[in-house]
């Protein structure tokens, strides 16, 4: 290769690099500090986050519901966390922070075009929620997973209408 | 021990010599890892986790099974026998004349320990993956965190998408021998025999059945534990 087209492609590789960069470091910047928390892009993240602890919740059940001897201290721990989602979930989805908001969210428009069936679906989980809450506190291994499968069916009464289906 | 054939030469209608290369059971192994990929994608696809649990499992089988008959197996399956160097590939490559391998060629062979390699590991990823709700989960997810088990959800994805390019290279390469080297590798690998016009005749030996039923044992045991 001659030495004028290896600088050519040395300044092609390094502009791509740099290109990449700038972009790599706009995906990591948070785009609100904490004094702009109602700004979609906050509200977003903090939805985000409380749904997967949610997740880490329910995956907690399920790996100690597995096997013959759950532990109930564990048990106790993910209840509050759902607990806590649930009285918290109210306000996860205000108007404008949807797909138009321009932040990247898994949240199809249906949340807001259909406010009604939204809510329906949310108060089931609330109830589940609160239903588990109860059980919590029981040490009944049979009443933990027929809970457990009922407040699974409410997460997904959500997630089937009103979030983006993804593979992974 | 060992069923010894020195190559046996069949002839076909159009009575040219023909030579065993593939045991059936490596042909099975190779086309049952094809419809499973196939039900696997299909049932990702179109969010029926419980079958596609049960796809991975079938899949985690018959990779045991051909990794088991990589060792144990027939001549013409064995990583031992295939697998080569760089300078044999080298060498391979450079070879002007008509060169035929009974099995698979040195280049072939990267093939296989890659599409191996990586159905192993998009096997293992899917038994430790865990979806975003933490309801849907591999088999041994709850031997990790959400975090990590999300992780390996996403780095399953991948694997899949690095999978499918290796896939197109693999088929590439078939069709590339078909056209231009005028060697058909389909039909072996359905029949197991294949046109042979050198003058010596390939030594293989073929397992026996009694060794594929150790091998069958060996993957339903090991997929009933994981399971």
């Amino acid at each position: 290769m001659k030495i004028q087209e290896m600088k050519v492609t040395l300044v092609l590789v390094a502009a791509v690099i740099a290109a990449g960069g700038v972009t790599f470091a706009q995906g990591q910047s948070p785009p609100s500090s904490q004094g702009q928390a109602a700004s979609p892009a906050g509200v977003v993240k903090a939805r985000q986050q409380g749904l997967k602890t949610l997740g880490a919740a329910f995956k907690t059940i399920r790996d100690e519901l597995r096997g013959d001897s759950p532990d109930a201290a564990k048990i106790r721990i993910a209840a509050a966390d759902v607990t806590h989602a649930a009285s918290a979930i109210g306000k996860w989805f205000p108007a404008g922070t949807g797909p138009d908001s321009g932040v990247k969210t898994d949240a199809k428009p249906e949340v807001w075009t259909d406010p009604a069936g939204f809510a329906a679906a949310q108060d089931n989980f609330v109830r589940e929620a609160n239903k588990w809450a109860q059980l919590g506190n029981s040490t009944d291994a049979s009443a933990w997973k027929e809970g457990a499968a009922s407040l699974g069916q409410s997460c997904k009464g959500c997630h089937d209408k009103y979030r983006v289906k993804k593979a992974e | 021990m060992s069923v010894v054939w020195e190559g046996r030469p069949r002839v076909d209608l159009s009575s040219r010599p023909v030579v065993r290369v593939w045991d059936g059971f490596t042909r099975l192994t190779h086309w049952l890892l094809v419809v499973l990929m196939g039900v696997s994608w299909w049932t990702a696809r179109h969010h029926h986790m419980d079958y596609h649990r049960y796809s991975g499992y079938a899949l985690l089988g018959v990779l045991i099974f051909r990794l088991y008959w990589g060792v144990f197996g027939s001549t013409t399956a064995r990583f031992a026998h295939f697998v080569k160097g760089p300078r044999p590939i080298w060498r391979y490559l450079r070879s002007k004349a008509r060169h035929v391998t009974p099995g698979h060629n040195p280049l072939g062979a990267l093939s296989v320990l890659a599409l191996l390699g990586l159905l192993l590991s998009q096997v293992t990823l899917g038994l430790f993956s865990v979806d975003v709700d933490g309801i849907e989960s591999g088999p041994l997810s709850h031997w990790v965190s959400f975090e990590t088990g999300r992780e390996c959800s996403r780095l399953h994805q991948l694997g899949f998408d690095v999978l499918k390019a290796f896939i197109a290279v693999h088929i590439a390469a078939v069709v590339f021998y078909w056209v231009f080297k005028r060697d058909n590798l389909i039909r072996p690998m359905i029949t197991g025999s294949r046109a042979w016009t050198h003058a010596h005749l390939p030594h293989i030996e073929f397992a026996p059945r009694w060794h594929a039923l150790v091998g069958i044992a060996l993957a339903v045991v090991l997929v009933w534990y994981v399971a």
